[in-house]
């Protein structure tokens, strides 16, 4: 039966048969009649409400202090790393400060290396010079005179090489140093293959002889100019390797 | 019941938890939360400086386990530039150079040596005086503090290949020796007399990592 009534009540349409009208006995009880005033409802659902408010800041307070705590934590972790890092920075930075003077020392060796690089770096084989100059010398031309000059400021050295005049004015060869100098010849034909010889040797250029006399004792005195280019440059400070043979003497 | 007052306790305690959690968030948890990024970022700067730090220790430690061969790099330079005047082995080197090209030393007329001057030689170089400045010549600042000129004049006389001979072992001695000017003459027949300027050079001496304090 009250299977029944539970199935009415949900709306199940049952395929079976109904059943007989079930009279259910009456049974006495006590009148259900409610007495109290509103407000006392009003009171109870405001207490209720009251009471889930406070549950929800006491949430609300529990979760902040977890935040609190979980953060006080972080901190407290993040501060031990910190602390370490520093205290890492300290030995490291005192190691740098160490091994400091060993770059100052690089620094100053390759200071010392490009100056010396620079300041010779005009250097000149004078002894080739003097040589070669001699060697063009024509049978029975002699030298007796010779002054040759540079400087360790190249533009000093292109004023220098300016006053040494060129055969050919219109294209006058690149020179760094002039070479002057006096001689002597048996006769002017030798001067001629004196010229002929320092114009064959790639390494001197505006050559001239602009003064050639004839005397007693020597029948012909010349005075001249050479130029002397780059090609008597050492260059040897220029060289990667212009150290190593010093190094290696060590 | 009266709906209100149920409704109006929810929205008290509504704001009023709101509010408070508003006064938390802004008062507890993002001070906090900026402590905690403020120690990262301080730990975040703290590492880079300790990564850059070990790679110059490490850089600085390759450097330093090259030292014996910068060592010998510092001494060769310091034989071509040395520190100090030293004219003892300047005079023997020439006489030797002289010597070798068949030169007795009593060929060599004349040796001048001058004393050192800071700067590469210029008209605006001046000698060194006590407690004052380094005069700077054509050189650049740093050169003329740490270089300083010596002024060479040589008189010799021989015939020509030695006065060649002479120039060439000049031009290969051990310390540098820049040669400015050359004149030869011949007062007689074979019998040359050289009158030679040059410069050599003197460095400020480079401080060796090995004799600083740690």
């Amino acid at each position: 039966m009250a299977t029944s009534r539970t199935a009415d009540k949900k709306g199940l349409k049952l395929s079976r048969p109904s059943k007989p009208t079930v009279i259910i006995p009456f049974t006495p009880t006590m009148p259900d009649v409610n007495l109290l005033p509103p407000r006392v409802f009003d009171a109870v659902e405001a207490a209720k409400a009251r009471h889930r408010l406070a549950l929800a800041g006491g949430a609300l307070v529990l979760v902040v202090a977890g935040v609190y705590l979980a953060q006080t934590a972080q901190i407290m972790v993040a501060n031990r790393a910190l602390d370490r890092e520093t205290a890492k920075s300290a030995a490291l930075e005192k190691q740098v400060r160490n091994l400091t003077p060993v770059k100052v020392f690089y620094a100053g060796v390759s200071a010392h290396k490009a100056t010396v690089q620079k300041t010779m770096a005009q250097e000149l084989y004078f002894s080739l010079v003097a040589s070669e100059l001699s060697s063009s010398r024509a049978p029975g031309v002699s030298i007796d005179t010779l002054t040759v000059a540079t400087s360790a400021d190249p533009s000093a050295a292109a004023a220098t090489a300016s006053t040494c005049p060129a055969a050919n004015p219109f294209a006058p060869a690149k020179i760094v140093s002039c070479v002057q100098f006096t001689g002597a010849a048996p006769r002017r034909e030798n001067v001629a293959a004196f010229l002929v010889n320092l114009h064959k040797n790639p390494k001197f250029a505006n050559i001239y002889i602009p003064v050639t006399d004839s005397g007693d004792a020597k029948p012909v005195t010349f005075t001249g100019s050479v130029g002397v280019t780059e090609a008597f440059y050492t260059g040897r400070y220029a060289k990667d390797t212009w150290l190593l043979k010093d190094v290696a003497a060590k | 019941m009266s709906f209100n007052k149920v409704r109006e306790t929810y929205l008290i305690g509504g704001v009023a938890i709101v509010l408070v959690a508003m006064l938390s968030l802004f008062f507890v948890v993002q001070p906090r939360m900026a402590k905690a990024g403020e120690i990262g970022d301080q730990r975040a700067a703290a590492e880079a400086v300790n990564v850059k730090s070990a790679s110059q220790i490490v850089a600085l430690t390759q450097l330093k386990n090259g030292l014996p061969g910068e060592r010998l790099i510092a001494a060769a330079l310091a034989v071509k530039f040395p520190a100090t005047a030293d004219e003892p082995s300047l005079l023997r080197a020439i006489v030797v150079a002289a010597g070798k090209a068949g030169i007795a030393e009593t060929g060599i007329k004349s040796l001048g040596p001058a004393a050192p001057i800071m700067g590469v030689a210029s008209s605006g170089a001046k000698l060194p005086s006590a407690g004052a400045a380094p005069a700077t010549g054509a050189a650049p600042a740093k050169d003329a503090q740490d270089l300083a000129t010596m002024a060479i004049t040589l008189n010799a006389e021989g015939s020509y290949t030695q006065m060649i001979a002479l120039l060439r072992n000049l031009e290969d001695l051990s310390r540098s020796f820049l040669i400015t000017q050359v004149n030869l003459s011949s007062a007689e027949a074979g019998k040359f007399t050289i009158a030679l300027q040059g410069n050599m050079y003197v460095h400020r001496p480079v401080a060796d990592p090995g004799t600083l304090k740690p």
